[in-house]
């Protein structure tokens, strides 16, 4: 990556966490324009990563020509006090993120009076000149309209010479100095970008690096955006490690419950499950301070239902469900407790009331899975598709095609990643399962259910 | 003590101030100390008192988005309440798709429902006869009419909204049996007015904001001329003056089928003459209009740069406050000792005038015209919509002294 889009980056980041420091409480719009979505993903990361008391980012993937309206009102059905809202419009036709936008324009009183916080509209740059004719409501109220664009393709083949030098398998030679703040976020931002670019070998390198420098200097924050990306990049080992780590050495940052959230949950998948079960009382008792419903104490029940159903446990239905039930409509808990009952379909004979139940559960947020951000998430979703490819074909219906796309995909997001080589092995085991089922329908339409 | 913060936070851009405000700045009321002869809201206000008690009249206003019409409405209806009027204040954006075309009858019920949404009268009557109208007369398939008044209203209210297909069938029926629905509304809202002691006043916001999608821009502008032209007389009531807030470009469109009694436009703040001149007066009303927002302005962005950046905004409130929240987000992020300096502001005004960027090459002929010409010539129909999507997008900036005169917004001179 150019220096050129780092500063870019920099810029637009630093001017979206000042607006978000002073416009706190108030409603305030922003247009950003970017045809490359890993732009938009740095910034919104780091956005994160460095806004003081950001509560909550609330990223509205889902939007959808078909359904504005229901998922409008879903969003707009109490006042959300989220300091940065992004409704990111990337995936839609134009025709579509037309639609979409000029019921937004309609809703602006609405969306005044609902959202407390920034609100950016993130989309490509073909409407850009157009916009403020299409939705002059919305225009008129802008704070700001930004296009950000890169000057060059990633991976990059030559960076900033510094002390440090890592190996990138080949790719490139990344070189950094050992003590600025920003090389540890030029770091971790490289990272997530060699993980979208299907390369998380190279990720896991750059965010264990990023992640020793950030041990070194004492940055607890940056250590800690460091054990997210190697959470992302399923790099369990490690970013239990980071986020031990972090925890120890950083015990009243804001960040603690999830920190100790996320701590268990890669624990649970290298199956240290005490250690899991010890660190999610942590977080359980760092989130005993926040409201009821708040979406970080259900994440935590999540993870215990996940920690149950891992253990072999029977009280993970029983945990996802009361987070199902607690959830917002189309809430980022929904959607773990979705991808987490996708695991159960893929490890247990319960698959297809699981699947079910996700589907009741989640309705539309299956949408949300597919346009998650991390790999991670992709990974759950291919869970899920896998899990959905089985029962489409114990249904024997007429949707075999799609089962077969689904399988297919599914097969291969799992292979790029060597950790999950199990679940492709699973995966693989329920395909020739199937194929023996659909020779003989009658004999599975009993066990599914 | 002033920071960039407090700057940002008292330059808010979605909230409209009323007069009752202290950081409210009534310029048109201080007509003299800013080159105003008149004030249109007083004015107005003097003509609805001196209009027939009988009511019946029709009032236009119009301006420019960021113009402060939200403002000087809630200043309307101040004027008119303290001369002992009652206001009935209804914003129509709750009620209506405003990207569809509108028509007479769902016109009627809408603007009804969402007086009888201010709580004044139950409506129980009105709504109670129209769901046995819809019941009995124009059955429409896949319309609940419910048990009562009240259910009916919320799901006519919610078909306004959510429903397409329900919509439709409804406006179909309705085109047939615009009268009787005319009648309908005309009694109950004459008998309301009628039964309260006082003169009464009804705004209709929001009107204005009716524009189309990219598909059916021109079915909507449509509509709109139909509404006020055809049906004008419909927008007539018994004790009661009506006063509509209208797209800038209805009174050409409509031509003479249209005779408001009377027409009111709010300008853009008219930062230079025609001449090209710059109207020291209007750039130190803007100046005070942020001073009153922010006493400790000059401190952060100086007295020169404020005047530079009131003048870049060619007059447009919501545009001034941009350029100099701008100023307030660059001097935060990059943690600079303030007063900004001149490259920081010019920085603003680039990324401001890139944000309109880029412009169609037969627009920017248009705008290479209007900047010569002072005018917005219309030889077609067509080109009403042009403009409405000028004005609308903020490329072209309508000013008023003695007649309406157009010219192009500064921050595109460059590209001129």
């Amino acid at each position: 990556m150019a220096e050129t889009d780092l500063d870019e980056i920099e810029r637009v980041v630093r001017e979206l966490v000042t607006r978000i420091e002073f416009g706190r409480g108030q409603f305030h719009l922003g247009f950003l324009f970017c045809e490359e979505l890993w732009l938009l993903k740095s910034i919104e990361e780091q956005v994160l990563a460095r806004a003081a008391k950001v509560v909550e980012s609330f990223k509205y993937r889902s939007f959808s020509a078909f359904d504005v309206d229901s998922t409008l009102a879903a969003l707009l059905g109490e006042r959300r006090e989220e300091d940065f809202h992004v409704f990111e419009l990337h995936d839609l036709s134009e025709g579509e993120l037309k639609q979409i936008l000029v019921v937004l324009n309609e809703r602006r009183t609405s969306l005044i009076d609902r959202i407390g916080g920034l609100l950016v509209l993130s989309m490509r740059n073909s409407l850009m000149g157009e916009i403020g004719f299409l939705v002059p409501d919305l225009w008129s109220v802008r704070s700001f309209a930004t296009k950000v664009a890169a000057t060059q393709q990633w991976p990059p083949q030559i960076l900033p010479i510094g002390p440090r030098v890592i190996e990138l398998g080949g790719v490139a030679s990344v070189s950094v100095s050992a003590s600025a703040t920003l090389d540890k976020r030029k770091l971790l931002l490289l990272a997530s970008h060699a993980l979208r670019d299907g390369k998380p070998v190279q990720a896991i390198r750059l965010a264990r690096e990023a992640s020793a420098i950030a041990t070194e200097t004492g940055d607890w924050a940056a250590l800690g955006a460091a054990a997210d990306v190697l959470d992302d990049c399923l790099d369990y080992r490690y970013a239990a490690d980071a986020y031990k780590n972090a925890l120890t050495k950083a015990p009243g940052d804001v960040n603690v419950a999830r920190w100790a959230r996320k701590r268990a949950e890669n624990l649970i998948a290298i199956g240290d499950f005490q250690e899991a079960a010890l660190s999610i009382e942590q977080a359980r008792q760092a989130t005993a301070v926040l409201v009821a419903d708040d979406r970080e104490r259900l994440l935590t029940e999540v993870t215990l239902g996940e920690l149950e159903l891992w253990r072999g446990g029977n009280l993970f239905e029983r945990h996802l469900r009361r987070v199902a039930r607690k959830a917002k409509p189309l809430s980022a808990a929904e959607v773990r407790a979705l991808t987490a009952l996708a695991y159960a379909a893929l490890r247990s004979d319960l698959a297809l009331a699981s699947v079910r139940l996700a589907e009741a559960i989640a309705g539309s947020g299956l949408r949300i899975v597919r346009y998650g951000a991390t790999p991670a998430r992709v990974l759950r979703h291919a869970g899920l598709l896998a899990a959905q490819t089985w029962i489409a074909q114990i249904r024997n219906d007429d949707d075999q095609q799609s089962a077969v796309t689904y399988l297919d995909w599914a097969m291969k997001e799992l292979g790029r990643f060597p950790a999950l080589s199990n679940y492709r092995e699973r995966l693989s085991e329920f395909a020739s399962r199937d194929a023996f089922n659909r020779a003989n329908p009658s004999a599975i339409d009993t066990r599914g259910t | 003590m002033a920071n960039f913060k407090s700057l940002y936070q008292a330059l808010p851009l979605e909230k409209a101030i009323g007069p009752d405000d202290p950081h409210y700045v009534d310029y048109y009321g201080r007509g003299n100390a800013y080159g105003y002869s008149a004030d249109p809201i007083a004015q107005l206000a003097t003509s609805i008192s001196f209009s027939d008690p009988e009511g019946r009249g029709l009032h236009l206003v119009s301006g420019q988005r960021g113009t402060g019409k939200s403002s000087e409405l809630t200043r309307l209806k101040h004027i008119l309440e303290a001369d002992g009027f009652e206001v009935w204040f209804t914003d129509l954006e709750d009620l209506f798709v405003l990207s569809e075309p509108i028509e007479i009858g769902d016109f009627l019920i809408g603007a009804t429902s969402a007086l009888v949404s201010l709580g004044i009268d139950s409506g129980s009557d009105f709504f109670d006869r129209l769901r046995q109208f819809f019941q009995t007369e124009i059955e429409v398939e896949g319309l609940t009419v419910g048990a009562d008044a009240a259910v009916f209203k919320a799901e006519l209210d919610v078909m306004f909204r959510q429903n397409p297909t329900i919509r439709q069938r409804v406006r179909e029926k309705l085109r047939a049996r615009v009268d009787a629905i005319w009648r309908q509304t005309a009694d109950y809202v004459e008998h309301l007015a009628a039964s309260r002691n006082r003169r009464v006043v009804w705004i209709m916001d929001s009107i204005d904001r009716a524009s189309g999608r990219f598909d059916n821009a021109a079915a909507v502008a449509d509509s709109i001329v139909a509404l006020f032209s055809q049906h004008a007389d419909k927008l007539r009531f018994k004790h009661i003056d009506t006063v509509a807030v209208v797209h800038p470009w209805l009174s050409s469109a409509t031509g003479a089928a249209l005779i408001p009694t009377t027409s009111t436009f709010l300008p853009s703040i008219r930062v230079r003459q025609r001449t090209g001149e710059v109207d020291p007066l209007r750039i130190g009303l803007l100046v005070e209009i942020a001073l009153r927002r922010e006493p400790g302005l000059f401190a952060l962005v100086e007295r020169k740069h404020v005047e530079q950046l009131a003048l870049m905004s060619g007059g447009d409130l919501r545009e001034y406050f941009r350029l100099l929240r701008s100023c307030a987000i660059k001097g935060g992020a990059a943690a600079i000792e303030p007063p900004v300096s001149a490259a920081v502001v010019t920085d603003v005004i680039n990324e401001q005038r890139n944000a309109m960027l880029p412009i169609a090459a037969d627009e920017l002929d248009w705008l290479r015209q209007i900047s010569t010409s002072k005018q917005a010539s219309l030889k077609t129909r067509g080109d009403v919509l042009a403009l409405a999507r000028l004005l609308n997008g903020k490329f072209v900036m309508n000013y008023r002294n003695g007649d309406d005169w157009y010219d192009v917004h500064p921050l595109l001179f460059d590209l001129l």
